[in-house]
């Protein structure tokens, strides 16, 4: 008797709850955000992640040294006096060449999350039009451009990518688009497979009536509906080609002096690790926390955003 | 099918790559005698079209003949890559023995114990190891076993004495260790939620008995899908390692290769990974077919 009264109070705030939702109306990116809200994890990355921008925006104004001036009264002996220490100014020490590694890290962060946000977009780019192309025409069209993803894929692009580096120099900004240009292809996958299934949709017929015209299609109807699941795979890709630039650092293939990037840091520093824990670990924190706030964004807006777990 | 033609489009694709690229390998501040540079040209088919050389190229490297490396001045690259192979291929395929059967192991066990602190523990740990990256975990691994424990030696290779062998696979190990056994656990899951495993469980069988007969078989799909770019990511990791830990494998010839601009050697390993690649994925599509009957080739 109780537990069906319960039931009925229940219904009846369900039931009242969602009247509020017709009044309401909630978007589809709306139910989104509150799922995502309602995510700890990820929205603690969220706020750590903003706090690391707003370091590598801010943080080197806060620096007493430049992150390519060199602080002579270090040089003598680095493993002594570039200790990290509030007094002589240098927070996260000195690195060999007594440079400031707080002012370092800031700034080679920069480049490191820049450079992998260059890469996602690009990928976004590309794969978001040549998938949704390849759906919508559908036909030999579509056939012949899938053919090309599966041929591209089994590339060992990593190679491919320092093959190019190797030929024409390391501009870091060039490297990243060319991995970007060769990263679209799961995008591409992923989106042709639900621009196929939107094709038929009554909204996508209603277009075509009233004579809207192909391209218009693809860009204003096609792709925001697919832009969710772009998300997802973007914001995974980012912390990928974050490591990936720190990688072909870390090798001497990437970023050049007097730029710096985490990886630059992390490779010099794991070269005196035994004299001077500090020069690797600041750059590794910073680093890998980062990548651990992108993954777990990541996963939060799969969650959010993947229409299986509704 | 593809394997072929993408080999072909890869090799074109990298040969022309280098053929663009400026700066050639006998050019010197002190221009030679056209005559000398012309016969020397010859010697190496840099006077013939581009596609003529492309197929001396491929016809050579289909006989194993990778051509000179332009740096090393008394090797050929096929030497190089002699010398260095048995070191990658020894630590690849160990790190791979190793992550592939501990990464399921430790993903079912999070399955099974779902929510729970064993299952938080191990996802932490092993969101801790994907994101680690190989560069910040091998000197974080010697730091603590070679130089403050003095277990283990922090570099070389010694004929690959077991002892040179654990930090270095190690390093390669614990990341794809990580992805997998996350791949494993969402899997897992997935299918200890299916019906056919409640039947079972109704039927009384026991936990282990369900795991290998019932829920390993559709559980592994995933986990197939993810052994090529884990095989990626070991000869990724592989390349770090080389240079760390100096082992002479082939990532410190490709590498070394990159920075001296020793095209010859750069394409010849290129081409190398490419092949292994292909031919990994080759294997993968027909493990597909072995675990799940209903997928046809």
């Amino acid at each position: 008797m109780f537990s069906a009264k319960l039931n009925e109070k229940n219904l009846a705030t369900a039931v009242s709850q969602s009247l509020e939702d017709e009044v309401q109306g909630r978007s589809l990116w709306q139910a989104a955000w509150l799922r995502f809200k309602k995510n700890r994890a990820a929205m603690t990355s969220v706020y750590v992640l903003g706090f690391i921008v707003l370091c590598l925006v801010f943080g080197p104004m806060l620096s007493q040294f430049g992150h390519d001036e060199i602080d002579w009264a270090v040089l003598m002996d680095p493993y002594e006096l570039g200790r990290p220490s509030i007094a002589s100014g240098h927070y996260f020490g000195t690195d060999d060449l007594g440079q400031d590694l707080f002012a370092r890290t800031m700034v080679g962060g920069r480049l490191s999350i820049l450079v992998g946000f260059m890469g996602a977009v690009v990928a976004v780019i590309i794969g978001c039009l040549w998938g949704s192309i390849s759906g919508f025409v559908g036909g030999t069209l579509d056939n012949v451009m899938m053919r090309i993803v599966e041929v591209l894929d089994s590339i060992p692009f990593m190679f491919m990518v320092i093959l190019f580096v190797t030929l024409f120099g390391n501009n870091i900004y060039l490297i990243f688009i060319v991995i970007g240009m060769v990263s679209w292809l799961g995008i591409a996958r992923v989106v042709r497979g639900v621009t196929f299934s939107l094709k038929n949709r009554e909204f996508i017929e209603a277009a075509h009536s009233i004579g809207v015209s192909h391209w218009k299609i693809v860009l204003r109807h096609i792709i925001p509906n697919v832009l969710g699941i772009v998300m997802v795979y973007a914001s995974l890709m980012v912390p990928g080609f974050i490591m990936f630039e720190s990688f072909l650092s870390f090798l001497g293939l990437g970023v050049q002096p007097p730029d710096t990037s985490w990886g630059v840091l992390i490779s010099s520093g794991a070269k005196t690790l035994d004299v001077a824990i500090w020069q690797l670990a600041f750059p590794s924190l910073f680093l890998v926390t980062t990548l651990f706030c992108f993954n777990f964004i990541g996963d939060g807006l799969r969650d959010a955003l993947d229409p299986k777990d509704r | 099918m593809v394997a072929i033609p993408t080999l072909l489009v890869i090799a074109l694709i990298s040969f022309w790559l280098m053929h663009i690229a400026p700066g050639g390998p006998f050019d010197m501040e002190r221009p030679m005698p056209e005559i000398v540079r012309a016969n020397i040209e010859a010697k190496f088919f840099l006077n013939e079209p581009f596609f003529v050389q492309f197929y001396i190229y491929i016809s050579n490297f289909v006989q194993g003949d990778l051509g000179p490396s332009f740096v090393y001045q008394d090797f050929t690259v096929t030497q190089l890559v002699a010398q260095a192979w048995p070191v990658s291929a020894v630590l690849g395929a160990l790190s791979f023995a190793i992550a592939v059967p501990s990464g399921m192991l430790l993903g079912t066990i999070a399955a099974l114990n779902r929510n729970t602190k064993i299952d938080y523990i191990l996802m932490s740990l092993s969101m801790t190891g994907v994101v680690i990256p190989a560069f910040v975990l091998a000197p974080i691994l010697v730091t603590i076993f070679s130089i403050h424990l003095g277990w283990l030696p922090a570099g070389g290779w010694e004929g690959g004495k077991i002892s040179y062998l654990i930090l270095p696979v190690a390093s390669i190990a614990i990341a794809s260790v990580a992805s997998i056994a996350r791949v494993m656990r969402g899997a897992m899951i997935e299918t200890l939620n299916q019906p056919y495993i409640r039947t079972a469980r109704a039927k009384g069988l026991s936990t282990a008995y369900i795991l290998a007969r019932h829920a390993m078989r559709p559980s592994l799909i995933p986990i197939i899908a993810m052994l090529g770019p884990s095989f990626v990511s070991v000869i990724t990791g592989s390349v770090i390692i080389d240079i760390f830990f100096g082992t002479g494998g082939m990532g410190q010839h490709f590498v070394s290769g990159a920075l001296n601009r020793d095209y010859g050697l750069v394409m010849g390993i290129t081409l190398i990974v490419a092949t292994l690649t292909i031919l990994f994925n080759l294997i993968v599509d027909l493990l597909y077919a072995l675990v799940d009957p209903r997928i046809r080739l």
